[in-house]
């Protein structure tokens, strides 16, 4: 900028044009960052909130037959169980295996048979009393507590429902 | 710190420079509110492929599952109906204001030197705009979507010589089914996002190469013996004596930077236009008809509103004479569209200095807006 601009008589409106210009730049800048935000928002959270609430979706719990309080002892028991599961859009059949017993007076205990480490299916060594895993060598005792690692937690207990002599686990 | 941050990445991609490019840049005096549709256009397009990402995660396209992940979507998962209404009525929008953009660059002739390139692959992404909302339509494989899906291709089979081949390649195979899904579906969510994305970038750099389009101003001097400049840019054509308007020149030496007062207009008409899309999404849920039951003779098939037009013109148009319908006209306007800049060779971009073309512009508007009507009123 040559001396002579700055000799201009006007030189002194400059800084206060330039000064309101900043503050309305800044003014539209925060603005636009404001509503920037909001779209994002609009855009991202439902979309982000429905992947998250797919967690909840997928198989829905269901009451199967696993037959008769008489038939059940002390020592655990596998039981095959086949049955119709809703997973998330489809019906479809499921197999699996839970292990029972009768704790005496009539109660019945229900343990999966999937190892709490990794999710391998746990066998029941009757002369050794306590349930092995196949995979890493977990050991669990006959109330599915933990005899030996690596698995830090109890088999997982099904909830039981008895209607009459017919016993029922949740799966 | 931010300071820090922003040398860091700078010194190893050199953004900044580019971005400055792109945000301070002059544009044209008077580019205003008008000229936001584009970029509510590509707000649009990232709502559909955000939302679309994330209904794809509990969606089976097998038509034994199709409907009923659908369903599960909409009616079982926490805001699954919001997001797919999100989706669906963002579709609508984005027919909307696309051509609402398109029509906005044509009557203000922006498509003319040397955005002539540009204004073409616009044309190809509204065509592609429209096979993703007829694709997408059969997505949900509810009566709906399978009756008029049958009627849209059948209708592409009706072309001569071509048709038949091309209904058989977009179903694979001879009629609606398994394959179909599969083939809209992957057009869907693969081929066309591809494709379009890499339209949307090539269309957003030549926006910035060569500029906002100045507002079109009328050659009204001419009348009056006076000297008279056309157009803008360096292809500006001028009678002897003219000077170049501040209008008429490059964007680079007027007006405004693009960035705070544009952007903020731009992302204030995106959010108006988000609000309304999840207001309706909020209203009313998705229209189910039901799991496609192609035995089903009592089904009236609607097609989905922006294809109304196409649907009601063949009421009107002869057996015989279909093929002018079906294949000749749309090869015809389509293909006028695309090489409008090359028809239209005129430098004047004002509408009124261009009459015939503008006429003839508006006329199919108005026609298209008819028979949409006519087709949405008649049972």
């Amino acid at each position: 900028m040559s001396a002579d601009q700055w000799s201009n008589a006007d030189w002194v409106q400059i800084p206060m044009n330039m000064m309101r210009m900043i503050t309305r730049r800044s003014f539209m800048d925060t603005a636009t960052k404001g509503v920037s935000i909001a779209i994002a928002a609009i855009i991202g959270l439902p979309a982000i909130g429905l992947g998250i609430a797919s967690a909840t979706g997928g198989a829905v719990k269901t009451q199967v037959k696993v037959g008769r309080v008489s038939q059940l002892g002390p020592e655990p028991v596998a039981v095959p169980i086949s049955y119709v599961a809703r997973d998330a859009w489809r019906e479809s059949q499921q197999l699996g295996v839970v292990y029972l017993r009768e704790q005496g007076g009539g109660k019945v205990e229900a343990l999966s048979a999937r190892c709490t480490h990794l999710g391998c299916t746990v066998h029941w060594v009757p002369g050794e009393n306590r349930f092995q895993c196949p995979c890493h060598g977990s050991q669990f005792a006959a109330d599915g507590s933990v005899l030996h690692g690596p698995a830090a937690r109890p088999l997982d207990r099904l909830p039981v429902t008895k209607r009459g002599e017919d016993v029922y686990v949740e799966v | 710190m931010k300071a820090k941050v922003t040398r860091y990445l700078d010194e190893r991609t050199g953004l900044g420079p580019v971005i400055r490019y792109v945000l301070d840049r002059r544009i044209p005096t008077g580019i205003s509110w008008l000229h936001t549709f584009g970029s509510a256009s590509l707000t649009l397009f990232v709502l559909m492929v955000v939302t679309g990402m994330f209904l794809a995660l509990n969606y089976a396209p097998s038509i034994g599952d199709a409907h009923s992940s659908t369903a599960y979507i909409q009616h079982r998962l926490p805001l699954g109906g919001f997001v797919l209404g999100l989706h669906y009525w963002g579709a609508s929008a984005m027919v909307v204001l696309v051509t609402v953009h398109m029509l906005r660059v044509f009557l203000m002739g922006a498509y003319k030197f040397p955005r002539e390139l540009n204004w073409m692959i616009g044309v190809v992404i509204f065509g592609l705009v429209l096979v993703f909302a007829f694709t997408g339509y059969l997505l949900p494989w509810d009566n709906t979507a399978f009756f008029a899906t049958r009627v849209g291709v059948n209708i592409v089979g009706s072309i001569p010589l071509i048709g038949g081949a091309m209904a058989a390649l977009l179903r694979g195979g001879s009629d609606l089914g398994a394959a179909t899904l599969t083939h809209f579906y992957a057009i869907h969510v693969l081929f066309l996002p591809a494709l379009v994305t890499m339209l949307i970038g090539s269309h957003l750099f030549l926006v910035v190469r060569n500029g906002i389009a100045p507002l079109p101003t009328r050659a009204r001097a001419a009348r009056r013996g006076r000297p008279v400049v056309l157009g803008d840019g360096p292809g500006a054509m001028r009678t002897p004596g003219a000077e170049l308007r501040p209008t008429d020149q490059a964007p680079v030496e007027m007006g405004d930077f693009f960035y705070p007062r544009h952007v903020l207009m731009d992302a204030v008409i995106s959010l108006i236009i988000l609000l309304l899309v999840a207001g309706l999404a909020l209203l009313f849920q998705v229209p189910d008809s039901g799991n496609a039951n192609p035995g089903d003779s009592t089904f009236v098939p609607r097609p989905a509103w922006y294809f109304l037009a196409p649907f009601q013109l063949l009421k009107y148009v002869p057996g015989p004479l279909e093929a002018l319908a079906t294949a000749v006209l749309p090869v015809v306007a389509g293909g006028a569209l695309f090489l409008l800049p090359f028809l239209d060779r005129r430098r004047g971009r004002h509408p009124f200095d261009r009459p015939l073309v503008t006429a003839i512009g508006l006329a199919s508007v108005v026609a298209l807006v008819a028979l949409t009507i006519s087709g949405g009123l008649s049972r």
